[in-house]
Formats: C-alpha cells, sequence, structure tokens
C-alpha cells in the first residue's frame, strides 16, 4: 500500500514538474544556474529554451528535478553552422516509471555580425505507461544581439502551447571577469517575474553562475570547469516548497 | 562485418523496415559477400547474447577461379548454407537467381545472373545452376530440390515460410528454369521459362502446387534514358512491369508501372509490388530527386497501388516521400517526410484495424566531423496515426559520438525510445537488419573495434539503463585475406 501511495506522489510530483520549473522546461545544468537567463550560456543544451544561440557543439545533460530519485531527465544537443546560418538539433527526456516526455526540436537561426535570428520547432510528446500518448507541436522564435560586452535578446518560447512564455534579457560585463544579465518574463497561464543573474570567471579553467528570480522565489548556483573546448557543469537550483533540483552537463564546443 | 543498417530504395530513401522486413535480413549477407575486389577470401563470426542468444557466421575462400561461400547460424537449430562457384558460369550449392525485374525471380536489371546465398536461415533454389556467356549472347538455366518446412492446415500447405523454422509439416519442392539472353550495349532481351513443384497442394484454391511460368524482358539503354520491361505469362494469369529511368543534368527521376492479373508469385521472385503482397492489383511509382549546387538534393517520391480483384482488398494504397539532404565533406544532414496507407502494415501489424487516414513519419539524421578523429551522428524518428479510439505513436532519438585512430573505433551513445502503444520498427545491427519497439526506455550502447594484424574484433553492448537485466552483447570477428 504504502509502495503504491509512494507510486502516485511520484508520479504527481511528475505532472507538476512543468509548472513549477517556470513552465518551459529548463533541464540543462546551465539553465538550472542560470535561470534560463541563455544570454550568459554557452551551451548547446540551451537551443531547447533559445532559437537564438548561435553556437557549435555537442551536450549531453542529465537533471534531477526537486531531487527526486523517481525522475530522470536525459537531454542530447547538437549543434553545427555553415558559413552564417546555424542549425541545432536535440532532445530531452523525462522518465519516471509510470510517465514519459519527450521532447525533440529543429532549430535554424542565422548570426550576422552579432545579431541572430532563429526559430525552433518543438514536438512534445507524452506518455503514461501503458496508456495512451499525447502529443503537441509548438514553436520558438527569437531576436537577439550579443557582441563584446553588451546583449539584449527577445524570445517567444513554446508558442501555441499552454507555456507559451515571452521573455526579454539584457547582458553587460562590469568588468573582464563578471557578466551579469536581468530579464523580464511574461507567462501565459502564470504571473510575471523578474531574473538576475551573474558569471565570474574565476580562474581560466573555473567559473562560477549565481541567479535569483522572484514569482517563486528560487536561486540558481553552478559552477563549470572547462579546461579546453569541453566543460563539465553542476549546478543546484532552489525552490520555496520543493527540494532543490540538481543537473549536470557535459559540452563540447567547436 | 560490414552491416547494412538500413535498406534503400534505388533513388536513395531509406525503405521503411515493415514494407519489406524479410529482405532485410539478407542484406547484411549480401554486405560480407560483396565486399569490394581484391577478395580472395574472408571470415565473419558474430556471437550475441542477451535479449537473443545465437551464433552467425559467414565464410568465402577462393582459389584461382573457384569460390566457396558457406554461412551458419546456430540458434534452437542450426541452418546452414553453402555455394560452389566456378567464374560465374557454374553454380552448385544455394543461389539466387536474378532474371529483370524480379517477375519469376530475384530482381536484376542489369543482367540476368546467379548471386551469393541468402542468409542462412532464408530459403533460397539448392541445386546446380549454369550461367554461360558466348560474346553477346547469354543462357542461364538451374534446378534445385529440397524438402521444406511449412505450416500444414490438414494436408494442405497454410503457409510456405520464407524464413527456415521448425513446423511440424514438410514439403518437397522442386525448381527448375531454363532461359536465353543477349546483351548488346545498348539493347538487351531474354526469355525464360520456369517451372515450380510441390508434392502437396496448398489450401488456397488460387495457388496451384504445380506452376509454368514464361517470361519475356527487353531493356533499351540511351545515354540518358534507359527503358526496360518485362513480361510474365502463367496459366491462370499475366504479370507485367514496365520501368523508365531519366538521369539529365542534375535531375534524376524513376518510373514504373506494375500490373498483376490473377498471377501467382513464384516462390523466389522479388516483391513485385512495393505496397502489397496480393495479385490483381496495380501499382505507379515516381521517383524524382534534383540537385541543387553541390551540397543540396531534394528527392520525392509517391506510390499509388489500385486495386482490381476481389473486394475484400482496399482500393487504394499510396506512399508518399519528401526529402531534403544536406551533403558537405564534414557534414551530412538529411530529412524525410513519409506517408504510408494503414492497411499497407496489416500483416505486420494486425492492431491496425482502421481504414483511413494515413500516417506519418518523419526522420532526421545527420553526421558531422569534429576534427579527424572525431564525429558525432543522430538519427531520430517520429511516427504518428491514428486508431478508431486514440492517438497512436512512437519517436526514437539516437545519439552517438565516434572516436576513429587508425585501427581502432570506438562509438558510444544513447537511444531514446518513446513508445507506449506502438510499435517501432528501427534498423539494427542484427542479423534480422530490424529490431521491434513496444515501450518507452533509454538504451545505452557501445561499440569497440579493432582491427588486429590477424583478425578483426569488435564488441558492442546495448542495455536498457532503467532494467539491467534487458541487454545484448555482441561479439564480431572478422578476418579478410
Amino acid at each position: 500500500m504504502l509502495f503504491i501511495k509512494e507510486r502516485y506522489l511520484a508520479l504527481l510530483l511528475v505532472i507538476l514538474i512543468s509548472p513549477l520549473a517556470a513552465s518551459v522546461d529548463e533541464y540543462s545544468a546551465m539553465a538550472n544556474a542560470v535561470i534560463g537567463l541563455t544570454l550568459l550560456s554557452d551551451s548547446v543544451a540551451d537551443y531547447s529554451i533559445s532559437p537564438v544561440m548561435a553556437i557549435t557543439g555537442l551536450s549531453a545533460n542529465y537533471h534531477r528535478p526537486f531531487n527526486s530519485s523517481k525522475v530522470t531527465v536525459l537531454g542530447l544537443h547538437n549543434a553545427i553552422s555553415r558559413s552564417n546560418i546555424h542549425l541545432a538539433v536535440g532532445t530531452n527526456y523525462l522518465h519516471h516509471q509510470d510517465y514519459s516526455k519527450h521532447d525533440p526540436y529543429l532549430n535554424i537561426n542565422y548570426h550576422f555580425h552579432g545579431i541572430s535570428l532563429g526559430a525552433t520547432g518543438h514536438m512534445s510528446y507524452d506518455a503514461i505507461q501503458l496508456e495512451d500518448a499525447e502529443y503537441s507541436f509548438s514553436y520558438d522564435l527569437g531576436a537577439a544581439y550579443n557582441r563584446g560586452d553588451y546583449g539584449a535578446e527577445v524570445k517567444l518560447l513554446r508558442a501555441d502551447s499552454d507555456a507559451e512564455q515571452v521573455s526579454y534579457s539584457m547582458k553587460a560585463a562590469l568588468s573582464p571577469d563578471v557578466t551579469t544579465a536581468a530579464g523580464y518574463v511574461m507567462e501565459k497561464n502564470y504571473k510575471d517575474y523578474f531574473r538576475v543573474g551573474i558569471i565570474a570567471d574565476l580562474h581560466d579553467f573555473v567559473s562560477l553562475y549565481g541567479s535569483w528570480q522572484n514569482e517563486p522565489n528560487r536561486f540558481g548556483l553552478g559552477v563549470k570547469i572547462k579546461p579546453d573546448r569541453w566543460g563539465l557543469m553542476y549546478s543546484i537550483r532552489t525552490h520555496s516548497s520543493l527540494d532543490p533540483s540538481h543537473a549536470i552537463s557535459l559540452d563540447i564546443n567547436w | 562485418m560490414c552491416r547494412v543498417v538500413a535498406q534503400e530504395t534505388a533513388e536513395g530513401f531509406p525503405l521503411l523496415p515493415e514494407l519489406d522486413p524479410i529482405s532485410l535480413s539478407d542484406q547484411s549477407t549480401d554486405s560480407f559477400y560483396s565486399e569490394p575486389e581484391p577478395l580472395s577470401g574472408a571470415l565473419a563470426v558474430s556471437a550475441h547474447y542477451g535479449r537473443k542468444d545465437y551464433l552467425i557466421s559467414h565464410l568465402q575462400f577462393g582459389k584461382e577461379s573457384w569460390l566457396l561461400r558457406a554461412a551458419l547460424k546456430a540458434e534452437k537449430g542450426y541452418y546452414p548454407n553453402f555455394q560452389l562457384r566456378y567464374h560465374d558460369a557454374l553454380v552448385l550449392g544455394s543461389f539466387r537467381p536474378q532474371w529483370a525485374h524480379g517477375l519469376v525471380s530475384g530482381k536484376n536489371p542489369n543482367h540476368p545472373s546467379l548471386d551469393n546465398p541468402p542468409h542462412p536461415a532464408s530459403y533460397s533454389p539448392l541445386g546446380a545452376g549454369l550461367n554461360l556467356r558466348y560474346k553477346d549472347w547469354g543462357v542461364l538455366s538451374y534446378l534445385s530440390q529440397q524438402d521444406r518446412a511449412v505450416k500444414l492446415d490438414g494436408d494442405l500447405i497454410a503457409t510456405l515460410p520464407k524464413s527456415k523454422q521448425s513446423y511440424l509439416g514438410n514439403v518437397t519442392e522442386k525448381l527448375g528454369s531454363f532461359g536465353i539472353y543477349r546483351e548488346l550495349q545498348t539493347l538487351g532481351w531474354g526469355a525464360q521459362l520456369y517451372h515450380q513443384r510441390y508434392d502437396r497442394a496448398f489450401d488456397d484454391e488460387a495457388l496451384d502446387s504445380t506452376l509454368t511460368l514464361a517470361s519475356l524482358y527487353a531493356h533499351l539503354s540511351g545515354s540518358n534514358n534507359t527503358l526496360m520491361l518485362e513480361y510474365a505469362h502463367g496459366k491462370r494469369g499475366n504479370a507485367m512491369k514496365a520501368e523508365w529511368d531519366i538521369q539529365s543534368g542534375e535531375f534524376h527521376g524513376k518510373f514504373s508501372y506494375s500490373r498483376l492479373g490473377k498471377y501467382q508469385i513464384p516462390a523466389y521472385a522479388a516483391k513485385p509490388l512495393l505496397l502489397s503482397s496480393q495479385d490483381q492489383r496495380s501499382e505507379i511509382r515516381a521517383d524524382m530527386q534534383y540537385r541543387l549546387g553541390s551540397h543540396f538534393s531534394i528527392r520525392a517520391g509517391t506510390t499509388g497501388n489500385y486495386r482490381r480483384g476481389d473486394l475484400g482488398d482496399p482500393q487504394w494504397l499510396a506512399h508518399n516521400n519528401l526529402g531534403m539532404q544536406y551533403r558537405d565533406p564534414n557534414a551530412h544532414l538529411e530529412m524525410i517526410l513519409y506517408t504510408v496507407d494503414r492497411e499497407i502494415l496489416i500483416p505486420v501489424d494486425s492492431t491496425y484495424v482502421d481504414s483511413r487516414p494515413t500516417h506519418f513519419r518523419v526522420l532526421i539524421s545527420g553526421k558531422y566531423q569534429i576534427n579527424p578523429c572525431w564525429s558525432t551522428e543522430v538519427s531520430a524518428r517520429y511516427q504518428h496515426q491514428e486508431k478508431h479510439m486514440a492517438l497512436s505513436s512512437g519517436s526514437s532519438w539516437a545519439q552517438r559520438v565516434v572516436y576513429r585512430k587508425k585501427r581502432l573505433q570506438i562509438k558510444t551513445g544513447f537511444t531514446i525510445i518513446s513508445s507506449a502503444n506502438h510499435k517501432l520498427y528501427l534498423p539494427s545491427d542484427d542479423d534480422t537488419g530490424y529490431e521491434i519497439y513496444g515501450k518507452s526506455m533509454v538504451e545505452s550502447n557501445l561499440h569497440l573495434s579493432y582491427k588486429f594484424r590477424v583478425l578483426d574484433v569488435s564488441l558492442s553492448y546495448r542495455g536498457d539503463v532503467m532494467d539491467i537485466d534487458n541487454f545484448r552483447c555482441k561479439i564480431d570477428l572478422g578476418k579478410r585475406f
């Protein structure tokens, strides 16, 4: 009886994960650390939440939402470029014994002198085990300027879905080793919120990440070791009512 | 041993495994025997452990003008085959006769031939064959006799399986054929008389235990165009197939029309229609490819299959493809959209009960060479269809990182399967060429291979990360000499 109860509680948690994590799933270690402020991100995994990343490489990530041992999220992401055009494909896969969710996407973006314009198509597929599956399609649009010490970005994410979100962000480098960003997010079915983030390069190989958002009140922290074109990152993100979420990413950029 | 992981049509579209799963198993065998020359001999042994335990081995040994080919699959029983070949003129053992479009035997539009044996667990003619050529003229003839395992209904043949399995019943099959052909530079033609006989009758009244067919083919080749026609005539009815192949500049097109009357398809004929195994149907196909510059190409294809006989069969079946490909020395990206009429898949999945509408398949695959040693590969597939009561769909995502240096190759990655209530047929390095997935899972995989001086060795592992007992291991040993 206890076992069944535990399974249903875990399933309930899984179903609640998306709204609790600000509707748009932010699974990569980088997104977990900077609360979705992709102007600060150099992870290919964040193509899933930004159509204007304009970087190339490979990323694999593991995410444990709200420290639940019953739920596993895996992500696999790729991006290549040809002249000014970037192409990215990737997926996030959430697995629970009784529920699974799969979110493959395909992105194309054009980058020229720091200006990026991009679009992403998403297919979200979820299934309760042994029951019927559901799928839905949505798309992202974005425009960004990101060059040198400053950047700005506007994104429409998951248009045509319940998780639709519009966000505005700006970035500025306070010193050669410290970069900050701030943003405002408007969601279709939830309250608007602010978010801020910071990166501090402690060493050529080591960077620290921090962030905060209101509604709900959450903090993100991360550390990235990047000896070369590859990097390993761990991050944690708190929640006002639930256990913190953990994420690990392995990134290779080229 | 080199594996073919996806069957392709002549136009380059990967064929959906559901449309002709049996032929996929022969492709891995063909790839072993068709390695480029010089090749005097080769040996490959592949041992599988886990979900299915079996061993499969292939041998080819050549000396002067003689060539010996042998294969064995050991699973619940032992399934061997062999072939002894002198030049391409005399063949003893198992062989696969190929003649024109394959209305009577296998398909080889270039010239009649007696090809390598099939997968050891597949049936093929067993006996002796001759393919003698003198200048432009040729004679192809063969005789075969063997006992085949069958499913019986009383004393009658209910099913004649194409693969060797243990059934209670047996039937003796006798085949014979004599054909003459002439191959000139632009014109080729041939005529063949074929006979097959079983020592039991079929329970299906439309099938005769004794079948005699006469067939004619002709083809005309120009610099840009090839026209081909094959006609086969039997006691109950006939079949014909016409094909036009055009290559002009950056355009390549292939158009064909097939028509089957009350035609009993011979035991080892190629599948005459893509979308149906029934007779009394017509099929029209068009496949086109156009190159846009040096890197891009677009492809489109359509197949329509029309009923001419039994009212119980669906009247129209259709299959359409649309694809786009980018390729340069370091990158390859391909996207293909398929639509398939549901009835096509009934023979492989009886849960498809509705008659309309079509269902969709989307395939995305890509490769990128990061540097001379490292590369990455992605392959994704989404299948969608609607049943009476609910949506049925499935998807897969395979991601691999590959490291190659001199004799060493390492491949590792994940395959994510989302398939709650839908059977996914995915290409596989299994000897059957495909694998069926019916539940959601994450599969990790690792493949290590090293070419030693005396032997090529590779180890493969695939396992469900959520269920440690659900795994597959494979050891391949190969040598070419």
